[in-house]
């Protein structure tokens, strides 16, 4: 598990992360959403021991992890402009990981390029920036960590080899409980990978949520009301978020399970009544809504 | 955890990793150690065959020096061994400057302790093995051409470890800078300045006090930056080149013996610098932040002395500069408004520039502009310290009960000294502070205070002083000099006290230090006996006899005795053998009966004055014509035709005769005072046209040759 309790990091009086206290479970992927500046790099390479916090901790498995090399060997880190050496191919960082880390996975990995199209003998400095990245992302998956730390790992990587990744990380996971945690300013791209999700807005945590409870505790509900007083009595009963009204459509996203919502409209006189699936952003527009953040801005890139 | 341990396989798997990643770097290295040592070697000694007309033994001597010029111990390597440091240091520790570098690194299952150590030990082993590989070649190429002696080898292997010893301190600063520095130009920055600051502001000062310091007793030979390497390693070469010189270029394993204890102080020093370096260097990497990649220098406390050291000594030199372009002096309106204005202009300019370069921003020159003020009351601080001497350096009289002993000797006196190398002179300073122990220091004391007095009184138109140095030995082991000016009208008792006593004897006069001298009375010995207007020689196995004698005069001398009438003759002992530069001369005074009765028993005594029968013609210039010198001030008149006048009447030269003084035969306690400045006197003697320099002696010109060379 990886434990951030009230970390802050100030950069030159500008406080990059503040106070964030938050929890990653083993084998679930997190995503750390945000937007540019918010701190999910910052967090994140203190999750990877590079910087050292201000205040706080960062622990993995109870272990701070600045200046720890024990913590280290289970964990790796996909930094978002990753370092190569210089005229080195990927078969030498190959084996420059594989001395560095003892689980490194020689053949998987020179397999693995191979299914990815990557020339191993090629020198990095000649991939494009998208190869790269998935040098990065085999490198960091085939060295056996129980963590990988990924920074903004998902951008430039075309749609194929997205799934393909997100299939590897899927088979990680099962195989041996890879705890990925991902970093992005783009919500849509980790809304069918990650279990749970932190939002940092301005350094600070905004929500840390499992996607699936929240999912379950929010609901978006249509419908064209038989009566106005029809409309009150279904309100009085829920426990409103977001209310719109196009015409006579009301939708509404409402707290609670969706059974019990189904009993309220049940209840009422409905010309037209309907549950509709919430996308992740939906649900961080209304729970960052209630507590005065308009995230739309931010979010819907 | 990865082990540590320096001789386990993990660690050579580590630097071998390492090693393969820094090539270009071993490239660079490899390269310049080759072209300077042995195809150096090979350049200097084949350049040294193609000289002609040389003899064999001529010809080895020659090929062992070049090859010493080359790898030995007066070599000027240290400066490309220190550039390979530098290089080394900063592409080490290069991956501190970049963000995406220092993620890879520090995420990586390393501590922060050991990946600098291994990466500190690996330029050093990178060195280490280089230039122990590249020495061995040259030494071998050394021995392809017959250039190779035990002592030769022995010097290798020394200054291969001296060699060593200036990597290590110029390493060890380099690492410190880069440590303290966010981005790579920075760090260059900081590692001249770590390496040179010390050299630098030792220089500043010592020029201010030469300036303004009247007491300032200044000597190059004595150290002044304690704490530089490049200082030590400059010193070293220079000070062996000396000894080397000495011995006429061959080489004993005397001489190396003594190569090695003049270079054995700097080289402890530059050993501990590289210590202190590297512990603060390891300190520093520890508390370093990764996010200070790209600043300029990361520690805000570091900034902020650095600025002040840098802007200072640039406001200081600033000064300085203008002070020396005007060649003024130092009560001058150049020293007293220039100078101030000038160190203004340069320490604002300074600070501007300081944070310009640190903050990569022109814009940002007026930040941090509190500093400017501080920068520019502190290089006046310094300056008032010396113009209106604020600790009273000038007034230093230390307590009789804190020095253990003094020396009291003419500075820059022209006269040579020896111990034991008879080949080589001593520095006469040196010599006097080895061998003249004072006492009785109150005498001493009482001699400054006197001097103090008259300098306080000073005009730069006087010249009847004596320009003295002395030397105080503090009872704490601290040696203390001034430099002072006593005056020639000075209690003479006083001086008599100190002059007239065996310490001050011992320590100033040649013959009570002459083992080597004794031993070397040969047939390449000559004694040379002059007077004012002829010389006459005499084989050296006189010369026991004639130190017997001369010992014994000394008993005899004062102070009063000396600077009150000219030498009636001075014996110089010399020899110019191959091994020998033997020069040194005895002044005889007319009470010295015992050496005068020497002289003549040998028939060797040259008569005080001159016959007037031998005198052809006297030539007498007046360079003030219509002014009289003795009475009035001439540091106005600048320029003015000389008016001359040639006597060949018997009478005439005669009179003037009586009243003039050689030149030639005075020992520098005459005082300037005793001779007339405005005349001179050209005697023209013998046959072959042979004239000496005489002058009046003050306050007996002639009345004819005042008239006939008024105008």
């Amino acid at each position: 598990m990886i434990e951030a309790l009230n970390v802050e990091k100030t950069f030159d009086r500008v406080k990059a992360v503040n106070g964030v206290t938050l929890k990653i479970q083993d084998a679930e992927v997190f995503g750390l959403v945000g937007t540019n500046g918010a701190g999910k790099s910052t967090l994140l390479r203190m999750m990877a021991g590079v910087l050292i916090p201000d205040h706080g901790t960062v622990c993995l498995d109870q272990r701070p992890v600045y200046d720890n090399p024990e913590v280290k060997r289970d964990l790796f880190f996909i930094a978002d402009d990753a370092y190569f050496f210089p005229n080195s191919t990927a078969m030498d960082m190959m084996q420059y990981y594989s001395r560095i880390y003892p689980c490194f996975d020689t053949e998987r990995f020179q397999k693995l390029c191979g299914g990815f199209e990557l020339d191993v003998t090629r020198k990095v400095a000649d991939y494009s920036k998208g190869m790269k990245k998935q040098l990065s992302i085999l490198l960091g998956i085939c060295s056996g960590t129980k963590y990988l730390l990924c920074d903004e790992t998902f951008d430039g990587l075309d749609p194929v080899v997205r799934q393909g990744v997100k299939s590897l990380f899927a088979g990680e996971m099962a195989d041996r409980g890879l705890t990925p945690v991902i970093a992005s300013h783009n919500l849509r791209e980790l809304e069918d990978i990650c279990d749970h999700v932190g939002l940092l807005h301005k350094g600070g945590v905004l929500l840390s949520e499992n996607i699936e409870d929240m999912k379950l505790e929010l609901q978006k509900v249509q419908c064209v009301f038989a009566s106005e007083q029809d409309q009150h009595k279904a309100e009085d009963q829920m426990d409103i978020m977001v209310h719109e009204t196009r015409g006579r459509l009301h939708t509404y996203t409402v707290r609670g399970k969706r059974s019990d919502i189904e009993v309220i409209f049940r209840g009422v006189d409905t010309v037209f009544f309907e549950i509709l699936a919430l996308s992740l952003e939906e649900i961080f527009i209304s729970e960052t809504e209630v507590v005065g953040y308009d995230v739309r801005k931010f979010i819907l890139s | 955890m990865m082990s540590v341990n320096l001789f386990s396989a993990e660690y050579r798997k580590q630097q071998k990793e390492l090693t393969a990643r820094r090539i270009w770097v071993i490239v660079v290295t490899a390269l310049s150690l080759l072209i300077y040592y042995p195809i150096g070697v090979f350049v200097l000694v084949t350049r040294t065959h193609s000289y002609g007309y040389v003899t064999d033994v001529e010809m080895q001597r020659m090929c062992a020096q070049a090859v010493r010029n080359q790898i030995g111990i007066q070599q000027q390597g240290f400066v490309l061994v220190m550039i390979l440091a530098a290089i080394l240091a900063l592409q080490g520790f290069d991956f501190l400057f970049h963000r995406v570098q220092l993620d890879f690194y520090e995420s990586q299952p390393m501590s922060r302790k050991q990946r600098f150590h291994m990466i500190f030990q690996n330029g050093i082993l990178i060195f280490t093995l280089l230039s122990a590989v590249t020495l061995l070649i040259t030494t071998v190429v050394s021995a392809l051409f017959g250039v190779m002696s035990m002592e030769l080898l022995m010097e290798i292997l020394y200054e291969y470890l001296r060699i060593i010893i200036v990597f290590l301190a110029a390493y060890s600063v380099t690492v410190l800078a880069v440590m303290l520095s966010g981005s790579l130009p920075i760090a260059i920055i900081m590692a001249a300045f770590f390496m040179g600051i010390e050299y630098m502001y030792a220089f500043v000062l010592r020029y201010y006090a030469r300036i303004f310091f009247k007491t300032f007793s200044d000597d190059t030979s004595r150290a002044f930056a304690w704490g530089s390497p490049v200082y030590h390693a400059v010193n070293s070469a220079r000070n062996t080149a000396d000894l080397v010189t000495a011995e006429n270029y061959t080489i004993s394993m005397k001489t190396l013996g003594q190569m090695i204890r003049t270079c054995l102080p700097g080289d402890l020093i530059t050993l501990a610098v590289a210590v202190i370096c590297y512990l603060i260097a390891s300190k520093c990497y520890h508390q370093r932040k990764a996010e200070w990649a790209g600043k300029a220098i990361v520690f805000q406390p570091v900034r902020a002395i650095v600025k002040l050291l840098v802007t200072v000594l640039a406001s200081l030199s600033g000064g300085l500069f203008l002070y020396a372009f005007y060649n003024t002096d130092s009560t001058g309106m150049i020293a007293r408004i220039g100078m101030p204005v000038t160190m203004t202009c340069v320490g604002i300019l300074s600070c501007l520039i300081f944070e310009a370069v640190l903050n990569y921003n022109i814009r940002a020159a007026l930040r941090k502009a509190w500093q400017i003020p501080v920068t520019v009351i502190v290089a006046f601080l310094i300056f008032n310290c010396y113009r209106a001497d604020t600790f009273g350096y000038d007034q230093y009289l230390p307590k009789i009960s804190s020095v253990s002993s003094c020396a009291l000797y003419l500075s820059n006196n022209g006269d040579s000294y020896y111990e034991d190398n008879l080949s080589r002179s001593v520095d006469t300073n040196e010599y006097y502070e080895r061998h003249m122990v004072l006492t009785d220091v109150q005498d001493v004391e009482d001699i400054v205070l006197e001097s103090m007095d008259y300098m306080k009184k000073w005009d730069d138109s006087r010249t009847d002083y004596y320009q003295a140095t002395v030397l105080y030995r503090m009872t704490d082991g601290r040696r203390v000099y001034r430099k002072i000016k006593i005056p020639s009208d000075i209690n003479k008792k006083l001086m008599d006290r100190v002059f007239a006593g065996s310490e001050f004897r011992k320590g100033y006069f040649q013959v009570y230090n002459d083992d080597a001298i004794l031993q070397d009375a040969s047939d390449n010995m000559q004694l040379v006996i002059r007077s004012g207007y002829a010389s006459v020689f005499a084989p050296g196995n006189l010369y026991s006899e004639l130190r017997k004698c001369y010992l014994n005069d000394l008993e005899k001398f004062s102070f009063s005795m000396a600077s009150t009438q000219p030498c009636t003759a001075v014996v110089e002992i010399q020899d110019f053998s191959d091994n020998s530069n033997l020069d040194v001369n005895y002044y005889v005074y007319p009470e010295f009966t015992n050496t005068i009765a020497f002289l003549k028993k040998n028939n060797i005594y040259l008569q005080e004055e001159i016959p007037v029968s031998q005198i052809r013609s006297v030539k007498v210039t007046n360079y003030y014509p219509g002014h009289d010198a003795e009475k009035e001030d001439m540091s106005n008149i600048t320029y003015m035709n000389s008016k001359s006048k040639e006597y060949t009447d018997p009478g005439k030269v005669a009179e003037i005769m009586k009243h003039v003084v050689s030149y030639q035969i005075t020992d520098g306690w005459l005082p300037d005072s005793y001779y007339n400045s405005q005349y001179s006197v050209e005697v023209a003697s013998g046959q072959n046209y042979d004239s000496s320099s005489y002058g009046f002696k003050t306050g007996e010109i002639p009345k004819f040759v005042k008239e006939d060379t008024a105008k």
